[in-house]
């Protein structure tokens, strides 16, 4: 099997190889697309089907006939049905059958039967050229409903039955579901925000023209919605029926017994929050090494507020055993903001506002700063350009010719460009103080000093650039920290004795990452740190080297 | 003679004109407005955000399509916008159509709508016009 695989690769890869080579246009002449790819239908009536089509549909009309599919090509059991776009849908054509055969009462189509339809399609005023194929798509006159999951996560136990045949009425906004498990035990299930978004009243009467009206998405024919209050999701059940659903003709639906209530579920092997750990060992001169945890957790939770996103987070840059006079920046923040991207123009295509709270503390947590954090994030026209990006730019490329010579082309067929970079700016502020005066202790030893409280309003400058090259990547940050106010902090001295200083003005801090990572999705990465200057709330000098292994979702 | 003539084409330009504002303020004009599918507004919505010349595919995935225009990630920050920017179009609806968060993205490996077509179907199974 192994081989085979392989060979096919292979051969698809070379094909694709030629095709790149080409040029696209001339390779799309030398295809013709078709005008319509049937991809579902409903029946509205016994006289009215619809029909939905991969392409655009919107601009041309045609003739249908209506044939036996058991019987197969022979005389048409219904000839001359006029093929109409559907009013507000693009895709969707309808078909009434009615006007091809005014002899039969109700509607030539027999439930249960089978049928084949042929249409042939063109621009209005105009005729098939001749020779040209009829669209052919199969149908079938059957209420059978499937069961099937709401797409979206967050609509939780919601499910959609779904059958070819327009349901003419359903059980109101609360519904019984009835279920059977795999032993055949029969159970009742309820359910809420039970709805036919388009019910089909009146099918004897209804006209093609009234067609969007009654549904303005084709899709909603034949479509019921309902919530489980309560799903028992460690048994696959089966549903049985719904009370009080019926098809157009008046019938109850009869439910496909593949079907099963199964809720949509995440796939299992990554979690969505987002963080980042970062384990080090440090190494300075003269003195033996210590250890650093670096981390970030910034989950994303809850819903947009006017496009506004909140997201707690909590960040630490601790560590233990100092590295002779070099430090660690002995950081931790929790707080949280507001996030909303804009888009301004085509020059400055992202604008970040991110306004948020953070509680600033260190190790020893003999700090308490509270400050008000808004930043702002500039992304200027092509400076946005990591490796994922050029990858999906690359595959979609890829794709357009691949589609235009039916070349089946998946994300997994295309390589990932090698290359790639990142450059934004920020401009933030950080304004508050010091919530009290505290006592700061020697980390060895028995020296003490009074930390007075002290205001802070500082204006925080950013850089940060990120360079791709395969799994090596290269990330650095500098921030211009300016103090406009006099802070206070206590620095602790080689000999472990403490003293105030009182700080103004610039202070610099930058931080230059390389990495390499394991795994192709870059979750995992040896990384060696350099961090050099002055960072809040101690504004001690760190000038240390750390590498370790970076976990980062 | 001509200043009464003149005074009764001001009242008809000033009754016209208060009618029109009137009319302006209180009719929405809704039954004028062709209605369109939820398939067809959201591949508008989608067209829009990722400012494309032409419609998008039912077929193509939501994070190729940004990787032509984007001047930033696009997850969270594009996906927030394009389920704000179908939020706003889908007003109207009960319930939030789409949440960001359930758009699938190499950084958001658990959302399961990928294509144009996953985005409608989920926006037309949410939606609820009041």
């Amino acid at each position: 099997m192994k081989p085979r695989t392989s060979i096919t690769h292979v051969s698809i890869l070379g094909s694709v190889f030629v095709l790149l080579l080409s040029s696209g246009s001339s390779l799309r002449a030398q295809t013709t697309a078709p005008l319509c790819t049937p991809t579902d239908y409903k029946m509205v009536s016994l006289a009215i089907i619809t029909i939905q089509c991969d392409e655009d549909v919107s601009h041309l009309v045609g003739e249908a006939q209506l044939l036996d599919a058991v019987s197969g090509p022979g005389k048409p059991l219904v000839s001359a049905i006029p093929v109409a776009p559907y009013e507000g849908a693009s895709q969707w054509l309808t078909l009434d059958l009615a006007a091809g055969s005014p002899a039969i009462s109700g509607g030539p189509l027999q439930l249960g039967k089978k049928y084949t339809l042929a249409i042939s399609l063109h621009p209005p005023g105009q005729t098939s050229p001749p020779g040209t194929a009829p669209v052919t798509s199969q149908i079938e006159a059957s209420n059978t409903v499937a069961v099937a999951p709401a797409i979206a996560l967050s609509s939780k136990n919601t499910f959609e039955f779904v059958s070819h045949f327009a349901y003419k009425a359903g059980p109101g906004s609360s519904c019984t579901l009835q279920v059977e498990d795999f032993s055949g035990r029969t159970q009742t299930i309820k359910a809420r925000d039970c709805r036919v978004p388009a019910p089909v009243v009146d099918a004897a009467h209804i006209a093609v023209t009234d067609l969007h009206r009654i549904a303005p998405s084709p899709e909603d024919l034949g479509s019921f919605i309902l919530t489980l209050d309560n799903a028992n999701k460690d048994t696959q059940q089966i549903p049985v029926g719904v009370a009080d659903l019926v098809d157009f003709t008046g019938k109850p639906v009869k439910l496909d017994s593949k079907s099963q209530l199964v809720p949509e579920k995440a796939p299992a092997s990554k979690d969505a929050s987002n963080y980042y750990i970062n384990f080090n060992y440090a190494a300075g001169k003269g003195a033996k090494p210590g250890w650093v945890l670096d981390g970030k957790v910034a989950p994303v939770i809850g819903k947009l507020y006017h496009g506004y996103q909140i997201s707690p987070s909590a960040s630490a840059d601790v560590g233990q055993n100092q590295v002779g006079s070099l430090k660690y920046t002995d950081t931790i923040d929790f707080g949280g903001s507001l996030v909303h991207m804009y888009r301004p123009s085509n020059f400055l295509q992202g604008f970040l506002v991110s306004p948020g709270i953070t509680y600033e503390t260190d190790r020893e947590f003999d700090r308490h700063n509270l400050l008000a954090t808004p930043d702002f994030r500039f992304n200027f026209v092509g400076l946005y350009n990591p490796r994922q990006r050029r990858s999906l730019n690359k595959f979609r490329r890829e794709l357009e010719i691949a589609d235009a010579n039916k070349i089946p082309w998946t994300r997994a067929n295309s390589k990932p460009a090698f290359f790639g970079y990142v450059l934004d700016f920020h401009t933030g502020f950080e304004l508050g103080g010091a919530l009290k005066d505290t006592i700061v202790k020697a980390s060895s030893g028995k020296a003490t000093l009074p930390l007075p409280s002290y205001n802070i309003a500082r204006i925080v400058p950013q850089v940060h650039g990120l360079l791709e090259l395969g799994r090596f990547s290269v990330d650095a940050i500098g921030y211009a920290r300016y103090l406009t106010t006099v802070e206070n902090t206590v620095l602790e001295h080689p000999d472990h004795t403490l003293s105030l200083e009182r700080l103004h003005g610039w202070n610099g801090y930058g931080v230059i990452t390389g990495s390499w990572t394991f795994d192709p999705a870059g979750h995992f990465a040896f990384t060696v740190s350099y961090k050099d200057g002055f960072a809040p709330p101690k504004f001690n000098r760190v000038n240390t080297v750390q590498s370790g292994i970076t976990l980062k979702y | 003679m001509a200043s009464r003539k003149r005074l009764l084409l001001i009242i008809f330009v000033a009754a016209g004109l208060v009618a029109l504002l009137f009319l302006g303020g209180t009719y929405t004009y809704k039954s004028f407005l062709k209605p369109m599918s939820v398939h067809d507004r959201v591949t508008h919505v989608v067209q829009n955000w990722a400012r494309m010349p032409s419609s998008p595919t039912d077929k193509q995935e939501l994070e190729v399509i940004w990787g032509k225009s984007s001047g930033f990630e696009f997850f969270p920050y594009a996906a927030q916008h394009l389920a704000t920017d179908l939020q706003n179009e889908f007003h109207d609806s009960k319930k939030t159509v789409v949440q960001f968060t359930d758009i699938a993205a190499d950084a958001n490996p658990k959302g399961k709508i990928k294509t144009v077509k996953d985005l409608a179907t989920a926006v037309r199974q949410n939606y609820e016009p009041q």
